[in-house]
């Protein structure tokens, strides 16, 4: 899709870009600041929080969590400090080898200071650098819904992601992939409570305004004086256990992680002793259910090329893209009035206002890269990006991957029902295991007009 | 010694010890280029000193990964100055042409400037310092070939061209190639240090960059190819110019493996040929040799170029004869 808005305004920022280059190195050391996380404004313009806030909203995250150099592990959270204090800060070694400042030298080119998927390298990407701040992530061995536990964090660093920019830090020492696992959850903790900040702002109701002496003040009819309430956790104890009771909803999702790892039946695991026979046969009853009752050829392709829907976004890409599809709307609203002619003077003041709101979202687009699609994966290939031992696969196939159109089979939490037994998840981990052995031919008879003669 | 210019052979000492120097330059370049891929620049937080002890009592082979890069980058720095010293001090004892004499005290004032910058990018932690450290490497590398060409006995000997015409454009060719090879160091010292700048408008540098960098290294492929025709075609520095074309198609194949093995396929790429097998590791040999490699490659070609307009240069007799003449033994003039 062409957003001509975001092209518009990606040639300023390359313009842009140069320019502080050649200031960067006019001005040398002087412009060295240090690095600051930055808000969410998609989450902020979206959720109309006034602008006003976003300082507030900064000022109350910093106290929570400290800054990139210095990071505060509240006690809430559960986070280990040492971790936080060997991951983040600039790159450098102590005495005696230690090596601190860990994100800043292997993650944040590709996912940003704060974590947002936007380094300096992101745009070049493919996929994007994961967004860690809604705390969804795509490989895990929980439910689709669940916080990753901290061993499939583990396991996504030390095994990169075949096919994609994200490296395997096997040659890391064991503490210093720790220290990374740890920060990682920081960042999403802090992302997730950036999102319950404005929930908090948007709940705050305006307060009277007070003379010296404690009394409202009132206009010329008599009615008490409003202003808004600023976001002050310290002087308004209420807003304080607000946020904590956020707080404690967010780390509850991942203090639970552990007892929401799917833990497939053991009488249902097939064996490593089967005879070719059973995998073949196992393997053409996965095939049936590719085609059949789970519906892998929707997405995947009646050849299994990864050449179903092309159309679809994952999470992080659909909420640009509709982010800039509200602008077109936003755009067309304003011309469409302009165009009509006379306005009354209340609707000349909404096109002003909204001329000024629509500034601020292509402020904000500015930032924002090029939606793409959510391409399905081409199973042919033998790459999987979340693993390719069998229970990595069958996650995949019971839990689906969160934050994509890929859908899970299995029940989405405890006591639920799935689309299919455990039985069948384990055929079709067979079928697609198989998939890129099948001779070159064999695709070809799944065309879709002949996918029915074909089973 | 004698001084008798008229009587005086020409001393090879000048000549050994420039390619002395700029054999450990080449290393240095090498290693400094380590120190960027591994991001290991911060790895002491003091100079002169390292962890307090002068660096060069500094018990370097006790050191492990970033602390054994960087101080390893530090004494072949340290080499070098050394070097710098005596190819100064050998000049002037040895040479009597005095512009190769100043010539011999500016890479001898380079490498301290050079020396100075890398500290203070350690003392401030300025990464701009990084960047600006690693852009006047290859100037200094580019000095002591400089000094290697014009103390060899083929500068001496003086040969020039009956035919000047190809020649010209040769030498036109081999400044722009020179001038193009620069410009993409620096572009490629920004590629390589803007995407650890936390900088809000890091991403728009890294970006410019890219695009940048793929604009130019069209161009020196263009023009090194142009070039290195130019040279067979018309019997001048062929060698020198096969080794450039050389070098500049084993800097594309070194540039492509760069960006594969540390930022995978574009989506285009994997679009036209499919997803990769395999997975990058952070840290790993394969990644620092690749990237390296590029970066230092990218000065051989620099140097390569500047071999050709020199040469080129002094057997057009270009800006030459305005310099002081020096007669050598039985009427061999030496400018």
């Amino acid at each position: 899709m062409n957003y001509p808005t975001l092209n518009k305004l990606e040639a300023f920022t390359k313009l842009q870009g140069l320019c502080v280059l050649a200031v960067v190195l006019a001005a040398g050391c002087d412009t060295a600041e240090p690095p600051a996380f930055r808000l969410n404004m998609v989450e902020a313009v979206v959720r109309e929080t006034p602008p006003e806030y976003s300082q507030e909203i900064s000022d109350v995250l910093g106290a929570m969590f400290g800054t990139p150099d210095q990071p505060y592990a509240l006690a809430e959270t559960g986070l280990d400090q040492a971790k936080l204090d060997m991951a983040a800060g600039p790159a450098w070694s102590d005495k005696k080898g230690t090596n601190f400042g860990l994100y800043r030298k292997h993650c944040v080119h590709c996912h940003g200071v704060t974590g947002d998927g936007r380094g300096p390298t992101a745009r070049f990407l493919n996929p994007y650098p994961r967004d860690y701040r809604p705390a969804v992530y795509k490989f895990k061995s929980t439910l689709n819904a669940a916080r990753p536990t901290d061993a499939d964090l583990h396991r996504v660093l030390m095994n990169g992601v075949p096919g994609t920019a994200m490296p395997s830090f096997s040659l890391l020492p064991g503490s210093e992939v720790e220290a990374l696992v740890e920060y990682v959850k920081y960042l999403s903790i802090r992302g997730q409570m950036e999102s319950a900040l404005h929930m908090v702002v948007y709940e705050l109701e305006e307060e009277e305004v007070v003379d010296e002496n404690g009394e409202p003040r009132r206009d010329e009819a008599g009615e008490p004086l409003l202003q808004r309430t600023p976001l002050n956790p310290a002087t308004y104890p209420e807003q304080r256990e607000e946020i904590l009771s956020y707080l404690e909803e967010l780390m509850e999702g991942w203090n639970t992680a552990n007892e929401q790892i799917i833990v497939p039946a053991e009488d249902q695991i097939p064996g490593d002793d089967r005879l070719p026979e059973e995998v073949l046969a196992s393997a053409e009853a996965g095939r049936k259910l590719f085609y059949g009752k789970a519906d892998c050829k929707k997405c995947h392709g009646p050849t299994a090329l990864g050449d179903g829907q092309q159309t679809d976004y994952d999470n992080w890409n659909k909420v640009h893209h509709e982010f800039l599809v509200e602008i077109g709307r936003k755009s067309e609203s304003i011309v469409k009035r302009v165009g009509d002619g006379e306005l009354d003077k209340a609707a000349e003041q909404q096109l002003i206002n909204d001329r000024v709101e629509l500034a601020r979202w292509q402020g904000v687009a500015a930032t924002l890269y090029k939606p793409r699609n959510a391409i399905p994966r081409n199973l042919r290939q033998g790459i999987y990006r979340g693993g390719r031992r069998r229970i990595d696969i069958f996650h995949r196939v019971f839990t689906g991957i969160a934050g994509t159109p890929m859908p899970g089979s299995g029940p989405a939490s405890p006591g639920a029902k799935g689309t299919l037994t455990e039985a069948q998840m384990w055929n079709l981990v067979d079928y697609v295991l198989s998939l890129p052995y099948e001779p070159p031919s064999q695709p070809l008879k799944a065309l879709p007009v002949n996918v029915d003669e074909v089973l | 010694m004698t001084r008798n210019n008229e009587k005086i052979r020409p001393s090879p000492w000048p000549h050994r010890w420039a390619w002395l120097l700029a054999c450990a330059t080449f290393p240095l370049i090498w290693v400094g280029g380590l120190v960027t891929t591994n991001d290991a620049g911060m790895a002491f937080r003091d100079w002169l000193t390292s962890d307090g002890t002068f660096f060069l009592f500094y018990d370097w082979l006790s050191a492990a990964g970033d602390k054994f890069v960087e101080h390893g980058h530090r004494l072949l720095g340290a080499l070098a100055g050394f070097l710098s010293l005596g190819l100064a001090i050998v000049t002037w004892r040895c040479e009597s042409r005095g512009w190769v004499r100043q010539l011999s005290l500016l890479v001898l004032a380079s490498v301290v400037l050079q020396a100075v910058l890398g500290g203070m990018r350690v003392v401030l932690d300025e990464r701009v310092l990084a960047l600006i450290h690693g852009c006047t490497g290859p100037l200094f590398f580019l000095l002591c070939v400089m000094m290697v060409v014009v103390t060899s006995r083929w500068w001496k000997s003086g040969v020039t061209l009956a035919e000047k015409g190809p020649a010209a454009k040769v030498f036109r060719l081999a400044v722009l190639c020179t001038g193009l090879a620069y410009l993409q160091l620096v572009v490629g010292a920004a590629l390589r240090h803007s995407p650890r700048m936390t900088h809000e408008s890091a991403g728009g540098v890294f970006q410019l960059a890219v695009y940048f960098h793929l604009v130019l290294a069209a161009l020196i492929v263009a023009y090194v190819f142009l070039l290195a025709w130019k040279c067979f075609r018309h019997r001048l520095q062929r060698v020198t110019g096969l080794a450039l074309l050389a070098l500049v198609a084993m800097q594309i194949c070194l540039g492509l493996g760069s960006w594969l093995v540390k930022y995978g396929m574009p989506s285009w790429a994997t679009r036209l040929l499919g997803e990769r097998t395999f997975v990058n590791h952070a840290d790993d040999g394969l990644q620092a040799a690749l990237v390296t490699s590029h970066v230092a490659t990218g000065s051989l070609i620099l140097a390569a170029s500047l071999v050709i307009a020199l040469r080129v240069a002094r057997q057009l007799d270009y800006g030459l004869a305005k310099l002081p003449q020096v007669r050598f033994g039985q009427g061999e003039t030496v400018s």
